[in-house]
């Protein structure tokens, strides 16, 4: 099985000395290097191997004790300065900036960090970096599916250096995911920062995750800088953008918005000046007891769960005791160091600045995130967490071999030691047998986890169509949610049921004008309420619908785009529940409901969808020996039937000599497709007959 | 029964490579010490099916997939008949005494299997015994191709040899298949008089242009005159007393017909109704008539044509059934009652459509009852039970080289033509009783199981059922079930017959 490093980088060529400050489990062509030639390592600098697995820490502590304060003492801040050799206790919080970028998918976000990058010097640019050929790519997104979608899944920290008015700055970008489904990961990302830079594409303008990205930015109460990216495109038309960005994100007048081509690095400088000036120095206290807030782990095969944190207080360092405060674990810091952008460690990380612990954590799910940190002992305030991440879909994970649930429950465990936003819970189907529910942020993060399980682990599984959570409330007031179908009060229980709900989503999305119609059209077949339309600018509509969130997980994003030729684009945020008049369609072949097929739909739409599903089932279920009634039930009436005849003839005429070995062969064939079957009471249907209806 | 040729065993034994006689010898003395084994081949009464393969026709028939190879030049066909004659009575004489199964097992250079080993654990091939006790003989089939065209003195060799070397049963049936118009009055009488008492006429159809469709070689008043002359040369009688152990059998005639057909466009005579072919037919007075749905086989001229889209064949599923329900229907009220898919009996006058016809096709029960046959001649199946050193009896299916060149050569080096030799495990033969019995109005039987499976107990039949899956077809009228005395019996209703394949895939384990 293929190691999973989320984080490993292409590496990029480093100097030597620089070398030796790279952790080995990201940088493994160099520390094999490092470790064959141990004498000259340990002459050059002794702080050499930098994670526990080939150093023993004592060793390690003492070594980084002597070579970096005899390195980094002498760093003049007036000078040029290297962030591989950088002393950090030479930036106080005044001299600190956090700040993210948040920008619409492709409008350039991970090309403006690798010129942030290029420019501070953190990255070699492509012509000064020897062997090196081409241009940084997204050198922030180290998921092979972020590479893919273009998109960033998990948050990303890159710390810089930057001169300013004859000062060095320490710039920490936290790089966020973009896509709404991430939105709990964006703000656990802009409760570290102070800033950010919103990115809107010059030729394409405001688009509906602009919008969605802005508020969350507001609401955590940052400093927004907007920025007109790619305006070098034969298409970008700067000042009409300009006047939406204005309009729609309500931007002051005096407000000055940059134009830059991040692509050509145009303006790219000069925004780093802007970020100094413009955005708010964290406001921590050096001289207080160390805190830090949690905003995100991962799990890295060699040193277990790496912690990224903002040191909101005071100073932690190496070998310090620090406990949690949602745990109440303790652990020694076995290593620290900021990402530059890969793991660089460092003696100590100060009030103010951004950066990683190793605290020698076995499971991701020690590292709450929003957790604080503080030295152990201390009595310190606990910084306000974060909400458990809340899942907004669910969905039944099986293994297409049912003999293969082991298999499927490791690759589950090991891709949620680097995802905990997945939430995981056993469940058993009497057509599936045994597998996991699992719950997700939204449909990109369902695609993308399918597609990591698949990727990186080879599992072949199902994942049946998705749900979203039902809130039930009994009569005495008591609630439950529920996120199988499969446990939907069905009628029968109804007369305990008070009101049923189902979570709301408020929907932005951005159009030409000419797609109203259908744009209007497609949201009232789901079942929307329009709130708002408005002119974004001369030829472009942004409209605010309500929508059921279970009317938005399988087609809806698929329709917006058909729709509108791929124009509009579509953006939502979670507003609660809501009572709706919603039943539970089983599906029953011969009398017996199939639990996996099992829906929950608005009354309004049981006709159409009991239509749809027995039809399919009838398309793929073979004709057997008996008659296979498929129906359809909502309330405990049947709403829609279907019938495969059973086969009437089915017998070869002849049986003589060579005959007998032709039926023996085709009783062989036989026994082997039954092995292929499933069986749902006396119905066979094939296995990916059966498969296909359970996705969609 | 006629007197036998003197001169055909003699030649046989010199052109074995080993007398059976002398292997015998040399087994009993080295067995002499040890535990007997069960050897229902030397059992006085172990009964045997005897199927002669005549693979030459004059003509080929479009939809035949069956072994069958055009009929050489006259000049050519007298040295032919002598070389088949001699090669198929040397095949059957070693096998007759499981020499050919011995000899391919243990001693041919082509054979697949491999060497028997002393390791119990790799279930070596078992080694058969040398026989010579003489078999009960209870029919003997010519089949073919148009075993019509062979020569009676064949025949008549065969059966010689058999009444030789084996006990023929008293009530032996022996059966010679052919066509309308290769079945001439004086060859009928010689057949007689070698000892045959069942002529099975394949008519297909009365009607001209369809036959010649066909590419049959005979017309519809072929077909008349031929059943007419087997009546007569045979003194056949339309209600024949039934066999019995104690005395011969009576004469009787078979026709073959089929359905669902394809029929040719205009022509001056229509087509007839599925009814009037069936009344014209039976109009033969057959004692049994098969009647068989058109099965398009891959590699026929019909299957070519159909794809080709030159000709049409109805094979919509509400036809076929259709047709299927209407023959036993026509047939039934004609007299006849359907014992197996496609086999129909005539029962005595005055008997209800459900009871058991004495004219039912003895060979053919037998083999779908689960009983041993030999095969002999290009291409034929066997099914033998075989003594064998170390496992007792074992099961055997035995194929003959399938071209008869090859095979002629083949029994000209080893006195046989055996191309395969292999063991059918207990399940394999528990599934093939399944398989068969199913397809028959008395359905298979544990006692079925445990008389012709080696080794097998009464609970055999049920070990290898999804008893669940059984269920459900009796429930749904498919199945039928009668368990008595700790064994069972299970058959097919009408039902059930007509979906015999799909539902045999569902309750054999």
């Amino acid at each position: 099985m293929r190691v999973l490093q989320p984080r490993t980088r292409i590496p990029t060529p480093v100097n030597l000395k620089s070398a030796h400050d790279t952790p080995h489990f990201l940088r493994r062509g160099l520390a094999l290097r490092s470790m064959a030639t141990p004498t000259t390592r340990t002459l050059a600098c002794p702080n050499g191997p930098l994670f526990s697995s080939w150093a023993t820490k004592s060793n390690n502590l003492a070594s980084i004790g002597t070579c970096t304060a005899q390195r980094w003492s002498s760093t003049n801040v007036d000078g040029p300065m290297d962030i591989k050799s950088v002393d950090l206790s030479q930036f106080p919080p005044e001299r600190v900036r956090n700040f993210s970028i948040i920008a619409h998918i492709d409008h350039g976000k991970s090309t403006l960090a690798d010129r942030l990058l290029e420019i501070t010097g953190t990255i070699p640019t492509p012509s000064s970096a020897p062997g090196s050929s081409g241009r940084n790519q997204q050198v922030l997104d180290k998921l092979k599916v972020e590479r893919e979608r273009g998109i960033t899944v998990k948050a990303q920290t890159a710390s810089m250096l930057h001169k300013f008015g004859g000062k060095w700055y320490l710039l920490n970008l936290i790089d966020t995911p973009g896509h709404v489904d991430f939105a709990y990961e964006v703000s656990r990302s802009l409760a570290a920062s102070q800033g950010s830079l919103l990115l809107v594409d010059a030729s394409q303008g405001v688009q509906a995750q602009t919008v969605a990205n802005y508020h969350l930015a507001k609401a955590n109460n940052l400093t927004i800088i907007p920025v007109l990216n790619k305006i070098d495109l034969p298409g970008a038309d700067p000042d009409s953008v300009e006047d939406s960005v204005r309009m729609v994100l309500e931007i002051a007048e005096d407000m000055e918005i940059p134009r830059i081509s991040a692509k050509k690095g145009e303006g790219v400088e000069a925004l780093l000046d802007l970020i100094i000036e413009k955005l708010p120095a964290p406001t921590s206290k050096l001289t207080s007891s160390f805190r830090s807030l949690l905003f995100d782990n991962w799990y890295d095969t060699y040193v277990g769960v790496v912690c990224l944190v903002a040191v909101i207080d005071g100073k932690v360092g190496k070998g310090d005791k620090i406990a949690s405060a949602g745990t109440g674990l303790k652990y020694e810091v076995s290593q620290v160091g900021i990402m530059a952008p890969d793991p660089m460690p460092l003696l100590a990380l100060h009030a103010g600045q951004v950066g990683y612990l190793i605290l020698g954590m076995k499971s991701s799910h020690e590292a709450r995130v929003g957790d604080t940190f503080y030295h152990h002992g201390q009595d310190v305030d606990v910084l306000p967490g974060f909400q458990p991440a809340k899942s907004m879909l669910f969905a039944g994970v099986y293994p297409v071999d049912s003999t293969e649930f082991e298999k499927l429950s490791e690759a589950i465990n090991r891709l949620t030691l680097n995802d905990s936003s997945v939430s995981v819970a056993r469940e058993t189907s009497a057509a599936l047998g045994q597998g996991f529910r699992l719950g997700f942020l939204g449909t990109l993060h369902m695609d993308v986890f399918r597609q990591r399980l698949e990727e990186e682990y080879g599992a072949t599984a199902i994942l049946s169509s998705p749900v979203v959570p039902y809130k039930i409330i009994r009569k005495g007031g008591s609630e439950q949610i529920i996120n199988n179908p499969a446990a939907f009060p069905d009628h029968s229980e109804r007369a305990n049921v008070d009101d049923i709900q189902e979570p709301m989503v408020r929907a932005t999305l951005i159009f030409p004008e000419e797609y109203l119609g259908e744009m209007m059209q497609l949201c009232g077949d789901h079942r929307g309420e329009q709130e708002d339309y408005t002119y974004l600018d001369d030829t472009r509509i942004i409209m605010k619908y309500r929508l059921p969130m279970g009317e938005i997980l399988t087609d809806f994003y698929d329709e917006l785009k058909s729709l509108s030729s791929g124009y509009a684009t579509f953006d939502y945020d979670d507003i609660g529940y809501q009572s709706s008049d919603l039943v539970r369609m089983n599906v029953l072949l011969n009398s017996k409901p199939v639990d996996v097929l099992s829906s929950v739909l608005h009354r309004s739409q049981a006709e159409r969808a009991s239509k749809i599903i027995t039809k399919r089932l009838k398309d793929v279920i073979d004709r057997q020996l008996f008659e296979v009634v498929i129906q359809a039930e909502v309330a405990g009436k049947i709403i829609a039937r279907e019938t495969v005849s059973a086969l009437r003839k089915n017998v070869t005429a002849k049986c003589y000599g060579g005959d007998i070995t032709r039926k023996m062969k085709l009783l062989e064939k036989q026994k082997e497709g039954k092995k292929k079957m499933r069986a749902i009471g006396n119905v066979k249907l094939s296995q990916e007959a059966f498969l296909s209806i359970v996705k969609k | 029964m006629r007197h036998p040729h003197p001169h055909t065993l003699a030649s046989l034994r010199m052109r074995l490579p080993r007398s059976p006689s002398t292997h015998a010898k040399r087994r009993s003395t080295t067995l002499s010490h040890q535990k007997p084994i069960p050897n229902p081949i030397e059992a006085p009464q172990h009964p045997m099916a005897v199927y002669v393969h005549w693979p030459w026709c004059t003509q080929i028939c479009t939809f035949c997939n069956f072994n069958k190879y055009l009929k050489p030049s006259a000049q050519e066909s007298d040295s032919l008949a002598t070389k088949m004659k001699d090669a198929i009575l040397s095949e059957l004489a070693m096998t007759l005494t499981g020499a050919d199964v011995a000899d391919y097992l243990r001693y041919t250079p082509k054979r697949p299997l491999r060497r028997p080993s002393r390791d119990a654990d790799e279930s070596p091939t078992p080694v058969p015994l040398p026989t010579s006790t003489p078999l009960t003989i209870k029919s003997v089939y010519f089949g073919g191709g148009t075993p019509s065209l062979a020569p009676a003195h064949i025949v008549a060799g065969v059966l010689d040899l058999l009444s030789r070397m084996c006990r023929i049963a008293t009530d032996v049936e022996v059966t010679v298949e052919g066509n309308p118009g290769t079945f001439p009055r004086a060859h009928l009488a010689t057949l007689r008089a070698a000892g045959v008492n069942r002529i099975s006429l394949g008519a297909q159809t009365f009607h001209d242009g369809t036959l010649a469709m066909l590419n049959r070689n005979h017309t519809v008043s072929d077909t008349l005159h031929t059943a007419e002359d087997v009546w007569s040369v045979f003194d056949m009688v339309e209600h024949p007393r039934p066999p019995s152990a104690s005395s011969p059998r009576a004469p009787v005639l078979s026709v073959d017909m089929m359905t669902n057909l394809p029929r040719p466009q205009g022509g001056d005579v229509p087509s007839p109704t599925l009814e009037a072919e069936l009344a014209a037919a039976a109009a033969l007075r057959p004692h049994h008539m098969s009647v068989y749905e058109l099965t398009l086989e891959r590699g026929t001229k019909l299957w070519e044509e159909v794809e080709r889209g030159t000709v049409d064949v109805d094979r919509g599923e509400d036809v076929r059934i259709r047709t299927w329900e209407a023959v036993a229907k026509h047939l039934g009220s004609h007299g006849y009652t359907r014992y197996e898919v496609s086999s129909y009996a005539k029962l005595p006058s005055g008997a209800s459509l459900t009871s058991s016809s004495p004219y039912e096709c003895g060979h053919n029960n037998w083999t779908w009852r689960g009983g041993d046959y030999i095969g002999v001649g290009p291409g034929a199946h066997g099914r033998v039970t075989v003594p064998t050193e170390r496992d007792g009896a074992v099961r055997f299916r035995t194929y003959r080289t399938l071209d008869p060149a090859g095979w002629l050569r083949d029994v000209g080096t080893s006195g046989h033509g055996t191309r395969l030799v292999t063991p059918l495990s207990r399940a394999t033969s528990v599934h093939e009783l399944i398989v068969l019995g199913l397809r028959t109005s008395r359905g298979v039987s544990s006692d079925d199981v445990v008389a012709f499976v080696p080794t097998a107990g009464a609970h055999i039949l049920a070990d290898h059922l999804d008893l669940a899956a059984v269920r459900r077809c009796v429930e749904g009228g498919l199945l039928v079930v009668d368990e008595k005395d700790g064994g069972m019996t299970i058959r097919c209703t009408e039902k059930g017959l007509a979906v015999g394949d799909g539902l045999v895939g569902e309750i054999v384990k």
